[in-house]
């Protein structure tokens, strides 16, 4: 404990005496980033029920304040005050629901220049660390000890490890996190906005503080469907979805009216091929003027050719 | 997809999205969860809200039988911007990240981005939530029904 925290006093230097204190605080609680809370548990909304951390109850509720039962009381005078009341205060005093009363202070040039090497700095020892701690992973699964899949796993770990444990010991900026920890997490697809090419590395460092122990691990891709000059659907790969994992609700006529000028003539023509051979088959229908949707047809869907064609 | 500068236009390619689709399955069998950047790109403009989004990650959603979960972030383009011209000038040094409470399965492409741009485009543009009903009825979907429902009331006043 000793030798980290000289570390990190040593490192911490370079910081306004306030944002030490902020930081220190943060070292004597290794588990959490600075303003992750405690939160509470008191909510009546029905799509909440599962939630055990209810992010957006965060409970500011002062250290000595005692809770018995529905009401807090205080340790010396012994005043009770009904929970819910309180956590109704509390709930309206969070900083992450109003605009901060603060006034924003941008950084100053020494500050500026100090926070920039701090964060090239982290980058840097991302770049040093990273391939280090992916090396054990790979070796193992080259020699055949662990599968691609537990490699991943352990990459990811890794991953996290060292983006939160640089940000510990580099502490260029604060991540407030807002957590939403499932003690049974379902499968899901998770979606972020995008700002900043440090987005991937906040998010590795804080994911351990935001979505808990028992998160499942995830994987960022990018998507991007705009570009409609290449569609082709003969190319697409027809077994990448179960069976009525997407169905057509329209009954397929209209989805395939849908589709641009340039790719339906080569859709019609095909279509009898395919409702002959009984093939499950996607169509990339053109929507709104930016997006693509994956629709998947049926072949029971077209009982009239005839009708699909001349439209 | 080919590198893009941030603000351009994303290229399109059908190769790579065929791939994406066979790696989310993959993905997906190895129990992973995926994360998707529904921008496609970074942000050069946060303060003034989100880029134009795309449905990618409902149809994976629709195509997986999965639910949506949402996230945001706000402030790292105060430590390093997309814009060149601002680049590492740092203007900021806290980062708010949020993870919002169960996931929820949209019924079209058109509600999952709309409840995206409310939701995660206030915290991304400001850095705090809706207020709290408000809030919550994105989260539930009670906003969205509404705004469906919301054209059709004129008409019955007019009656």
């Amino acid at each position: 404990m000793k030798w980290r925290n000289a570390i990190g006093g040593s490192l911490l230097l370079f910081f306004s005496s306030d944002e030490i204190v902020k930081v220190v605080t943060g070292f004597s609680n290794p588990t959490s980033f600075r303003g992750s809370h405690t939160v509470s548990t008191t909510t009546s909304h029905d799509f909440q029920s599962r939630c055990h951390h209810h992010p957006t109850s965060v409970s500011l509720i002062p250290p000595h304040l005692q809770r018995r039962g529905s009401s807090y009381v205080h340790p010396t005078t012994q005043l009770r005050v009904a929970a819910t009341v309180l956590d109704h205060v509390i709930q309206i005093q969070d900083p992450l629901f109003q605009e901060s009363a603060r006034p924003i202070r941008s950084l100053t040039g020494l500050s500026a220049f100090l926070t920039k090497m701090g964060m090239m700095l982290f980058i840097i020892s991302m770049c040093v660390t990273l391939p280090m701690a992916l090396f054990p992973p790979f070796l193992l699964n080259k020699v055949g000890l662990i599968s691609k899949m537990r490699q991943e796993q352990f990459s990811l770990r890794a991953g996290q490890f060292c983006a939160r444990w640089l940000l510990r010991l580099i502490p260029f900026c604060y991540i407030k996190a807002i957590p939403f920890q499932d003690d049974n997490p379902e499968p899901c697809i998770w979606v972020c906005n995008h700002v900043s090419q440090l987005d991937v590395f906040m998010l590795l460092a804080a994911d351990k503080t935001l979505r808990g122990k028992r998160k499942r691990p995830l994987k960022i891709v990018y998507v991007s469907e705009r570009k409609q000059q290449q569609f082709n659907p003969e190319s697409m790969d027809t077994q990448m979805c179960e069976e009525d994992s997407l169905v057509d609700h329209d009954g397929g006529l209209r989805s395939i009216s849908l589709c641009t000028a340039m790719d339906r003539p080569r859709a019609t023509s095909r279509l009898p091929i395919w409702i002959a051979s009984h093939t499950y088959f996607f169509v990339f229908c053109y929507h709104s003027g930016n997006s693509w949707k994956i629709i998947r047809l049926q072949s029971s869907c077209f009982n009239n050719v005839d009708s699909f064609q001349s439209r | 997809m080919t590198a893009n500068k941030a603000g351009e236009d994303n290229d399109y390619d059908i190769q790579s999205f065929k791939n994406l689709l066979k790696l989310s399955k993959k993905a997906f069998e190895e129990g992973f969860d995926i994360g998707i950047l529904p921008e496609g790109q970074l942000n050069p403009t946060p303060e003034e809200g989100l880029l134009p989004c795309f449905s990618g990650a409902f149809t994976l959603a629709r195509m997986s039988k999965r639910p949506i979960q949402l996230m945001a972030l706000h402030g790292t383009h105060k430590l390093w911007h997309a814009r060149p011209d601002i680049g590492m000038t740092g203007t900021g040094r806290e980062v708010r990240i949020r993870v919002y409470p169960t996931g929820r399965k949209y019924q079209s492409g058109d509600e999952f981005l709309t409840t995206f741009n409310a939701v995660v485009g206030q915290f991304g543009t400001k850095g705090y939530d809706l207020p709290q009903d408000e809030l919550d009825a994105w989260l539930n979907g009670q906003k969205w029904k509404e705004q469906q429902t919301k054209p059709n009331e004129p008409s019955g006043e007019e009656e």
